[in-house]
């Protein structure tokens, strides 16, 4: 296990956001220390920008949001076909659940937003959960600024 | 919007150097959801991994991840395995029965082919010109050569019963050829290219 602290809270920070999509995370005020555990305040605040969109708005757009980005964005450590196609085979079945959902089981699957969507189980303006979870950031980073 | 700042948010763990691998049954159960899934970070007992760490050791484990990825590419066979075959059944019984009813059709349709019979002499046998002497036929017709219907055995008609014993072996070795290039369970392939890649076996 890596106890370099910066390794650490990135491991910490990767953590929420699964636990985010599974919804089992913790409210946003227990998480701030814990994510910034390296003086990393921005990183924090980005990831706690989630965790209060998840609370203010609807959970499932903030949910689906974070599925299409490691989906998407987190590279696959080896080449692992089986791990899309089982993934959209479950989609299709209806047989995937949430709560068994985590970063690696998403990472290269590059899943698009009509997927997303279905494993949801709403549609969603993506550009507004976007623009709702950068302004909690811009909220988070004025009252830093304020104190 | 642009996702580049959601994309500075997302960073890949560094490979990681620690020596505790999650056994192949808590990988088994990592995919089938089994593991508990609790907030815990830094040290972990070795018989008990959660699902967050069991899914951070395979964003940094090269090993484990190849392990996995081998786990679910077996998964996926034993799950595609019995559709490709029937696909590949069922394709194979409307193309045989496609190719019955035209073989029905030409059977139908073509007449049966003739022979010449020789030409015929006709024998008095009444005693009119002496028993077993030839007799004039003054009838013309009679004369004519005719030509008799031959028909061809059922083995040279029905040629659907040649494809059928030819092709049940080739589908049979067309699907071990495709099983063996781990080409059947690619299950987004167009129902064209599997096709195609049956008439290139073929030919």
């Amino acid at each position: 296990m890596e106890y370099d602290p910066i390794v650490l809270s990135q491991r910490i920070r990767l953590a929420y956001a699964e636990h985010l999509i599974r919804c089992t995370d913790l409210p946003p005020s227990e998480m701030e220390e814990l994510l910034s555990l390296d003086g990393d305040l921005d990183a924090a605040r980005r990831w706690l920008a989630f965790g209060i969109a998840k609370r203010r708005y609807d959970p499932a757009e903030v949910r689906g949001l974070l599925i299409y980005l490691f989906s998407n964005y987190y590279p696959s450590l080896v080449s692992d076909p089986a791990k899309g196609e089982l993934l959209r085979r479950a989609l299709k079945n209806k047989t995937l659940k949430l709560s068994e959902l985590t970063l690696e089981k998403l990472s290269g699957t590059y899943l698009d937003w009509q997927d997303v969507f279905r494993l949801v189980g709403k549609e969603f303006n993506p550009t507004r959960v976007k623009e709702r979870v950068r302004a909690i950031y811009e909220e988070l980073k004025g009252a830093h600024h304020e104190r | 919007m642009n996702d580049k700042w959601f994309r500075e948010l997302i960073k890949p763990l560094p490979p990681s150097s620690d020596h505790t691998h999650p056994a192949r049954a808590v990988l088994q159960a990592y995919l089938s959801g089994r593991l508990p899934d609790i907030w815990r970070t830094g040290a972990h007992s070795l018989d008990a991994w959660t699902l967050t760490e069991v899914s951070q050791h395979l964003l940094t484990c090269r090993d484990c991840a190849q392990q996995l990825a081998l786990m679910r590419r077996r998964e996926l066979e034993q799950i595609a395995l019995p559709n490709a075959l029937r696909t590949h059944v069922i394709v194979y019984a409307i193309a045989l029965a496609a190719l019955l009813v035209v073989n029905a059709f030409l059977v139908m349709m073509v007449p049966t082919p003739g022979v010449l019979r020789p030409c015929g002499v006709a024998v008095d046998k009444t005693g009119s010109a002496g028993a077993g002497e030839p007799l004039e036929v003054l009838d013309s017709s009679l004369r004519v050569c005719t030509s008799v219907p031959a028909p061809r055995p059922p083995w040279q008609t029905w040629w659907v019963v040649w494809v059928l014993l030819v092709w049940t072996p080739l589908l049979g070795l067309h699907l071990v050829w495709e099983w063996v290039g781990r080409t059947i369970l690619t299950s987004r392939r167009p129902a064209a290219t599997s096709l195609a890649s049956f008439v290139l076996f073929f030919l």
